[in-house]
């Protein structure tokens, strides 16, 4: 049944990683969601950003670039009224506009009329020669701005042709030629730092501004914004941002947070397994619980139903004792009885001394016989009578035992000695019958003795109180030392020393019963010392 | 099993029976005894069974077995201690049983005396014929 369960469980093992899984993937994809969300938002708000910055910043050119035009009408007006004046004066002039104009480079004017009426005035007091050709002849009849060209040092440069009439009414034209580099870096200066600007003009790139960051995850930051030309065409300026300003700009907070947003959830799905595991950790024991409580019910039945059959076992023996203690009494002992009537009543009459002999020997063996009937009934008294532990003193035991025993076998002369003995906590009435087998056993092997002697010693060891009781009689063979305590074990005939070979066992069986252990040593003709050690308790 | 005896021996083994009887003959107790065999016979000998039958003198004492057959030696003493005409009755307990609660409980009920049926070596049934002398010469009845 256990292992039923614990083979289930581990089967459960292979197909339970789903769960903590399944939290562990929710919560990662909530966590990417969350935080794509959170990036475009903040890209989306960057942008806008960058593209209002663009907006404003290419009115701004473009707003320069109509009062370019606004200065030269004016430049266009002055020729008209004042006509061709000293190159000084011109320049002069032109310086002045120079410094409004950023980028200007120099100022042409031609006289449709009369091509020879024509001046070229360069900025910062020198004079640059402007070629002019058909094609800027055709462009003098209205305003027009043209490039991207080059120079002839490759600078890109583009023009502004004006037509300006001359006071003579001679049809004319104004040009006016401006460096890109020059006009966009003034205008873009200090303005929008942050961003590296690009400007392309059909296609090429006429002007750049600082170096935008070469990240690859930056690159969406982008945006291209057309600039309207006041007299056609565009220039297109794509603002891209600095590192500085991208530093700036894109914290690293939204990836902190996806970082965040992982480990939680793996975190969540290692907790969510754990508590699974837990729970069915406790499941698991509380049907192991079960399955205990219900053995230990089937196992309290068993030991109920035993214990019936154990004390129905001893109810069925103790009859048999009471029944053997009575019944075979009777016979027994009505033998005895009427081989002695027979014996006295027929003593002088038809039994001659044979028959006499063969009636002795049926009176002993009915001795026999009800001494072993007894014997044995002192034996099964001893092993089942309950134990009552008292304090008991040994030294006082042994004495009155002794001086029963003694009127009991009206034993002759013996000497009797005994040291104090050390109490003990034990059942009086079972030691004493120790002590009355031991003693009648010395006094028995040591009545051929010249001077019987029985002593009786004791002492105290780490555990135990041994008590020891020696005579000087006849003593056995160590050889047989281990039969003596057995039941129904001599070492003598019966004819030499009677007996049963009850005595010893009834002693070790006591002794057992006691937690102690009994002991025997002698040697043949001189004499046997029997020992019986009993553990050390506290005394009630 | 009527009589009038001055002992009244309820004993249902016949060998017992019969070495009692000779141990009181070789003792020299020349006294009637009534036997019976069993616990019933023995209270109607004493008048205590309930049929109508005249009372007939009392014996001087009784010895009682414990173990018979039909009504028992303990059901006997405790009829016997329970009707005033027979409550100083002595009864002498005879048993061959020598556990301690035997020998308690026949003195709870209101034995006088317990005996152990044993041999006695002097001569069969002897002990017994001690006893009787003790009751019949010796003890003085209320």
């Amino acid at each position: 049944m256990y292992n039923d369960l614990v083979e289930e469980e581990n089967f459960k093992n292979h197909r339970d990683f789903w769960p903590p899984l399944l939290v562990a993937v929710l919560g990662i994809s909530l966590s990417l969601v969350f935080w794509a969300l959170l990036v475009t938002e903040r890209r989306e708000q960057i942008l806008h950003s960058t593209r209002e910055t663009a907006v404003q910043l290419n009115a701004t050119v473009e707003g320069e670039l109509e009062q370019q035009i606004e200065v030269l009408q004016g430049l266009t007006e002055i020729w008209s009224r004042f006509g061709l004046r000293p190159v000084a004066e011109w320049t002069a002039h032109v310086d002045h506009q120079v410094d409004r104009l950023a980028g200007l480079d120099g100022v042409a004017w031609l006289d449709l009329d009369e091509p020879r009426n024509r001046m070229a005035l360069g900025t910062g007091g020198s004079t640059h020669e402007i070629e002019l050709d058909a094609d800027d002849v055709r462009r003098g009849e209205g305003p027009y701005l043209s490039g991207p060209e080059r120079d002839a040092s490759g600078t890109v440069i583009y023009r502004i042709f004006l037509p300006a009439s001359t006071r003579e009414g001679h049809a004319g034209v104004l040009v006016a030629r401006f460096r890109v580099a020059a006009f966009l870096s003034s205008v873009f200066e200090a303005r929008a730092p942050g961003y590296a600007l690009s400007v392309f003009w059909e296609g090429e790139e006429i002007f750049s501004r600082g170096t935008p960051s070469a990240d690859p995850w930056q690159q969406w930051w982008r945006v291209e914004e057309a600039m309207v030309l006041p007299l056609g065409g565009e220039w297109k300026v794509v603002y891209r941002p600095t590192p500085a300003l991208a530093a700036a700009r894109l914290t690293v907070l939204p990836h902190y947070l996806l970082v965040a947003g992982v480990l939680l959830s793996i975190v969540l799905a290692v907790v969510v397994h754990q508590l699974r595991m837990i729970l069915r950790q406790s499941r698991f024991l509380a049907a192991t619980n079960r399955t205990l409580e219900q053995r230990g019910l089937e196992l309290e039945a068993k030991v109920a139903e035993r214990t019936q059959a154990l004390e129905a076992a001893v109810t069925e023996l103790k009859a048999f004792n009471y029944s053997v203690s009575h019944d075979l009494r009777s016979p027994l002992g009505a033998i005895l009885n009427f081989a002695a009537i027979l014996e006295e009543d027929f003593r002088d009459r038809k039994l001659d001394p044979e028959g006499m002999k063969l009636l002795a020997r049926i009176r002993r063996s009915a001795s026999r016989a009800t001494e072993l009937l007894e014997d044995l009934l002192r034996l099964s008294r001893a092993g089942r009578a309950a134990l009552t532990l008292e304090r008991v003193d040994m030294t006082a035991l042994a004495r009155e035992t002794f001086a029963q025993v003694r009127a009991a076998e009206g034993s002759p002369e013996v000497e009797f000695l005994i040291d104090p003995l050390p109490e003990t906590a034990g059942d009086r009435a079972l030691l004493g019958d120790v002590f009355a087998n031991l003693f009648s056993n010395a006094l028995k092997y040591s009545r051929d003795a010249e001077k019987p002697r029985i002593t009786v010693t004791g002492r105290i060891d780490d555990e135990e109180c041994i008590y020891d009781v020696a005579d000087n009689g006849r003593g056995f063979d160590m050889r047989f030392a281990e039969k003596l305590f057995g039941l129904f074990e001599r070492l003598h005939s019966a004819d030499e020393f009677e007996g049963t070979g009850v005595g010893l066992a009834i002693v070790a069986r006591i002794v057992g019963r006691h937690g102690g252990r009994v002991g025997a040593e002698g040697q043949p003709g001189a004499g046997a010392r029997f020992s019986f050690a009993l553990p050390r308790r506290a005394v009630p | 099993m009527r009589g009038r005896g001055a002992i009244l021996l309820v004993e249902d083994d016949r060998n017992e029976v019969n070495v009692v009887l000779r141990a009181l003959d070789r003792a020299g107790l020349d006294v009637p005894v009534t036997v019976a065999g069993d616990g019933v016979e023995a209270l109607q000998v004493l008048g205590l069974e309930d049929d109508g039958s005249p009372e007939l003198p009392l014996p001087r004492v009784v010895f009682l077995d414990l173990k018979m057959p039909r009504v028992d030696g303990w059901e006997v003493l405790r009829r016997i201690r329970a009707h005033p005409r027979t409550a100083d009755l002595p009864v002498v307990v005879v048993s061959s049983s020598d556990r301690e609660e035997d020998i308690q409980r026949s003195y709870a009920l209101g034995a006088n005396s317990f005996l152990q049926k044993h041999f006695d070596a002097r001569g069969p049934g002897r002990y017994f014929a001690e006893a009787a002398r003790y009751w019949l010469e010796l003890n003085r009845n209320p």
